[in-house]
C-alpha cells in the first residue's frame, strides 16, 4: 500500500509538474496568439495604407479583397470592388493581353511584372506597372492572385522627355551643319550622322565598321596614318584636313578636329570627331595660287617691265626680270637701292621722269617716255605708264606699272613715216606735172601754139606713166612684204628665165646700142617664173640705165652646192662703198636724181630683194667705181625628183 | 612798173620746164631757172631777181640750206622767198612756219592758182 500510495505521491506530483507545464504552455500560446495579431494587424495596415494599389483575386481574376489605395486609383469605393473582374479596369486594347497574361498564371506558380494601361471607372487611362504573384497551398494548388498596381504616369512622362531629349539631340547630331563621327581605336567608323553620311554619298550600313582610311584619298591617306596614334595618346586633334572620297568617286576638302573619349582606365574608346566642308576655300585657294602662277608667268614671260611700289615708301615690291634685258641692271640692285633707277635715266629726260613720280604720288597715274642709258653706254626708249591700286576704302595703296622698251617701235614708226613722205613726194612730183600741163592747156594760151601744145601733152604723158610705174612698184612691193603674192614655184630652167628677161628689155638696151651676152647653162631652179623674170628684169633695166652707151651686159647662172647663183654684170660708173648695203631698200638711188633722169621710181632693187628673199635667197652687190657693178642673187635648187 | 625778173630752182627738169611755161605764158613775168642750190647760189651772185621759187627737197643741197645761204649773205637776204614743195608731214610744215619766207606753195598746183599764189604772196595783185 505503501509503494502504490508511493507511486500515487509520484504521479500526482508529475500530473503537478504536467500542469504547471500546460499552465506555462498556455501563457506562451496567448503570448503567441497576441504577437500574431499584432503583426496580422501590421500587415493589414500595411496592405490598407499602401501607397500602391493591391488586389486579391481567385484565379478567374474576381477581386476578392483591395486596398485603400487600389479604391483611389481605380476611382471606386472599396466595398463596390469586390467580386468585380480586374479585367474590367484595364484598359480597351490591353485586355486581350490581359487575359493571356491571367491564362498564364493559372497555370503556374509564379511572379511577373506587365505594363499596362488601367482604366479607372471615371477619367482618363494611366500606365501602371503591375506586379504579381500566384497564392499557393501546400500542395503547390493555385488559389488566387495578388496584384500591386503602381500608376507611373509621372515616370512614363519623365521617359517621354527623356527620349524627347534624346531625339532631339540625335537630330541635332544627324542635321547638324557639320559631319560627326566616332573611330574607334582601330580606326573604324562606329558612329556617323547623316550630314556626313550625304557628303560621303553612302548609307550608314556601307561605312559603319569600315575604316576611315577607305574614305580619304591615297594624298590623305599618311595624314591619317601619322595622326591617328598621335591623336589616340594625346585626345585631341585641331583642324587637320583631308581630302575625302565620295561613293561617286568625287572629292572634297574637309578639316577634321577630334577629342578622344577614354575609359576609366584610360584607355582610348573612340573619338569624337566633326569635320567641315573646305572645298570651297580650298578651290578659292586653288584658284588664287592658278591665278598668281598665271600672273607670274606673264610677267615673267613678257618682254616688258612690270613693278609694282609702296606709294608711301616708294619702296619696289615686286620688278619682273625683264629689267635686266631692258636696264641691263640686277633686279636686286632695285630691290635694294631705289633712287638708283633714276641714275639710269638720260639727263635731259630727268627732270620730267621727276614731275612724272609726284604725279603718281598725287593720282596714282602717269605715262611718259623717257630714255635710259645702260652700262655699256647703249641708249633705249622707255614708255613707262603707272596705275593705281586702292583698297576697300578706295585708298591709294601702291602702284603698279609697266615699262617697255620702244626703242625698236620707235624707230619702225620713223622709218614708216619716213617712207610715207617719200612716197608721198615721189607722187606727188609727176602729178605735179600732170596737173600744171594739163591746166596750162586748159588756159587756153597754147591753143594757137602746137608745139607748146604738143610738148605739154607730151609732158602730161609722160608723167603719167612714170605714176603708173610707181603705184605698180610700190603695190607689188606691198604685196611681196606682206606674203600676200602666192609664189607658185616649179622647176624651171635658169637659161629660159635670163632669156626671157633679156628679151624684155631688148628695144631699151638696142636704143643705147648695149648688146646682152647669156652665159650658157643647164642649171635649174625651184621658183616662180614669171617673179624672177621680173627680178631680173629690174636688174637688166638698171644695168641698162647705168652703162656706157654701146657696151655689154654679161649675166649667168651657175650651180653651187645647195642653190643657183645669178649674176648681171655692167660697165657702168660703180656704185660707193657706202651706199652697197642700203641700195636694195626703197628709194635708196646712188643719187636722188636718178629717178628723174634715168626714169626709175626707185622701187626696182627692193622689188628684186623682196622676190628672191620669198624664194629664201639673197642678193646683193659688188662693184668698184669706175669699172662697173655685179649683181648676185640665190635661188633653190629643185627638190630631187623620186 | 618793169617786169619782175623771178628765179625758179627745181631739180626736176619738167617741173622747170612747166613752172616757166606758167610764170611766162600765164603771168607775163620774166625767169630764170636753176637746176640745184649750187646753181640758184651762182645765179643770184650775178643777176638781180625780184622773188626766188624754191623747191625743198633736192639732192646735195636742199631748200632749207639753199634758204639758209640766201639769208647769210646781205646781198641776197631782201630777195622774197617762195617754197614750192611736195612735203605735207606735220613735222615739216611746222619747219616752214619757222622760216621768214614770203610764202609755202605745195605741190600739186594748177597753173592760174601757182601764178595767183606768187602775185599775192609778194604784193603784186594790186
Amino acid at each position: 500500500m505503501e509503494r502504490v500510495n508511493q507511486e500515487l505521491q509520484i504521479t500526482l506530483e508529475e500530473l503537478q509538474i504536467t500542469q504547471e507545464e500546460l499552465r506555462e504552455s498556455n501563457h506562451q500560446l496567448e503570448d503567441t496568439v497576441l504577437a500574431v495579431q499584432l503583426q496580422r494587424q501590421r500587415y493589414e495596415d500595411l496592405f490598407n495604407f499602401a501607397p500602391d494599389g493591391y488586389l486579391v483575386t481567385d484565379t478567374y481574376g474576381t477581386i476578392q479583397q483591395a486596398n485603400q489605395a487600389a479604391s483611389n486609383l481605380l476611382l471606386i469605393g472599396l466595398s463596390a470592388l469586390v467580386d468585380k473582374p480586374l479585367a474590367i479596369y484595364i484598359c480597351k486594347q490591353d485586355k486581350r493581353l490581359f487575359l493571356t497574361y491571367l491564362r498564364q498564371l493559372r497555370q503556374s506558380c509564379d511572379r511577373q511584372t506587365y505594363e499596362l494601361t488601367i482604366q479607372p471607372r471615371q477619367g482618363s487611362p494611366f500606365p501602371a506597372v503591375i506586379t504579381v504573384s500566384t497564392i499557393c497551398d501546400r500542395q503547390g494548388q493555385i488559389m488566387g492572385i495578388r496584384w500591386m498596381i503602381k500608376d507611373i504616369t509621372v515616370q512614363k512622362q519623365g521617359e517621354a522627355a527623356l527620349q524627347q531629349h534624346i531625339h532631339e539631340i540625335e537630330d541635332l547630331y544627324n542635321q547638324a551643319p557639320c559631319g560627326y563621327h566616332s573611330l574607334n581605336a582601330e580606326g573604324n567608323f562606329i558612329r556617323i550622322n547623316d550630314t556626313e553620311l550625304n557628303w560621303l554619298g553612302y548609307t550608314r550600313d556601307e561605312i559603319l565598321h569600315k575604316n576611315f582610311s577607305d574614305f580619304i584619298t591615297a594624298d590623305s591617306n599618311p595624314v591619317f596614318q601619322e595622326n591617328f596614334p598621335q591623336f589616340m595618346k594625346r585626345g585631341w586633334v585641331n583642324n587637320l584636313e583631308f581630302e575625302m572620297l565620295r561613293k561617286d568617286g568625287t572629292t572634297f576638302w574637309v578639316s577634321l578636329s577630334a577629342t578622344g573619349v577614354k575609359d576609366e582606365d584610360g584607355n582610348f574608346v573612340m573619338s569624337r570627331s566633326s569635320i567641315f566642308d573646305i572645298s570651297e576655300r580650298k578651290h578659292a585657294e586653288a584658284a588664287l595660287c592658278e591665278s598668281e602662277e598665271k600672273f607670274r608667268q606673264l610677267a615673267e614671260n613678257i618682254q616688258a617691265v612690270f613693278w609694282i611700289t609702296d606709294i608711301h615708301t616708294q619702296q619696289v615690291f615686286y620688278v619682273s626680270p625683264a629689267y635686266e634685258t631692258i636696264w641691263q641692271r640686277s633686279c636686286e640692285s632695285l630691290y635694294q637701292n631705289v633712287p638708283s633707277w633714276l641714275d639710269s635715266i638720260y639727263p635731259d629726260d630727268r627732270q620730267q621722269v621727276e614731275a612724272a613720280l609726284l604725279e603718281q604720288r598725287r593720282t596714282g597715274k602717269s605715262d611718259i617716255q623717257y630714255r635710259i642709258i645702260r652700262p655699256d653706254g647703249s641708249i633705249r626708249w622707255i614708255r613707262d605708264r603707272a596705275f593705281p591700286i586702292k583698297n576697300e576704302t578706295g585708298e591709294i595703296i601702291r602702284i603698279a606699272g609697266i615699262a617697255e622698251d620702244i626703242t625698236d617701235r620707235q624707230k619702225i614708226e620713223q622709218i614708216k613715216n619716213e617712207f610715207i613722205g617719200i612716197v608721198s613726194h615721189e607722187l606727188r612730183t609727176p602729178l605735179t606735172a600732170i596737173k600744171m600741163s594739163l591746166g596750162l592747156l586748159k588756159t587756153g594760151i597754147y591753143d594757137n601754139k602746137p608745139d607748146k601744145f604738143k610738148r605739154m601733152l607730151d609732158i602730161a604723158f609722160i608723167d603719167t606713166n612714170r605714176l603708173a610705174n610707181l603705184v605698180n612698184d610700190i603695190l607689188d612691193l606691198e604685196r611681196l612684204e606682206s606674203g600676200r603674192t602666192v609664189l607658185e614655184k616649179t622647176r624651171c630652167n635658169a637659161a629660159d628665165l635670163m632669156q626671157q628677161a633679156v628679151e624684155g628689155v631688148e628695144t631699151l638696151a638696142t636704143a643705147q646700142q648695149i648688146s646682152f651676152i647669156i652665159n650658157p647653162t643647164d642649171a635649174q631652179v625651184w621658183a616662180a617664173a614669171n617673179a624672177i623674170v621680173q627680178a631680173l628684169t629690174n636688174l637688166l633695166s638698171n644695168a641698162i640705165k647705168f652703162s656706157p652707151v654701146n657696151s655689154t651686159i654679161t649675166l649667168g647662172a651657175e650651180r653651187q652646192t645647195d642653190c643657183v647663183l645669178f649674176w648681171v654684170r655692167e660697165r657702168g660708173r660703180g656704185i660707193p662703198a657706202d651706199k652697197l648695203e642700203t641700195i636694195f631698200g626703197r628709194f635708196q638711188q646712188v643719187d636722188a636724181s636718178d629717178s628723174r633722169d634715168k626714169g626709175g621710181t626707185g622701187l626696182g632693187l627692193a622689188i628684186c630683194h623682196s622676190i628672191i628673199e620669198q624664194h629664201g635667197g639673197k642678193t646683193w652687190v659688188e662693184s668698184t667705181l669706175g669699172e662697173g657693178s655685179t649683181f648676185f642673187f640665190t635661188l633653190p635648187q629643185p627638190p630631187a625628183e623620186i | 612798173m618793169t617786169v619782175p625778173q623771178i628765179l625758179v630752182v627745181d631739180d626736176e627738169e619738167l617741173l622747170r620746164e612747166l613752172v616757166q611755161a606758167c610764170l611766162e605764158d600765164l603771168a607775163g613775168w620774166e625767169t630764170t631757172t636753176a637746176a640745184s642750190g649750187e646753181e640758184c647760189l651762182q645765179l643770184v651772185q650775178t643777176k638781180q631777181f625780184d622773188a626766188i621759187l624754191l623747191d625743198v627737197s633736192m639732192p646735195r643741197m636742199d631748200g632749207y640750206e639753199v634758204y639758209e645761204r640766201l639769208q647769210s649773205n646781205p646781198m641776197t637776204r631782201s630777195i622774197p622767198v617762195i617754197l614750192l614743195t611736195a612735203k605735207v608731214l606735220p613735222s615739216e610744215r611746222e619747219r616752214f612756219s619757222r622760216m621768214d619766207v614770203a610764202g609755202v606753195i605745195a605741190k600739186p598746183i594748177e597753173p592760174i592758182a601757182l601764178t595767183e599764189a606768187i602775185a599775192q604772196m609778194l604784193g603784186w595783185d594790186e
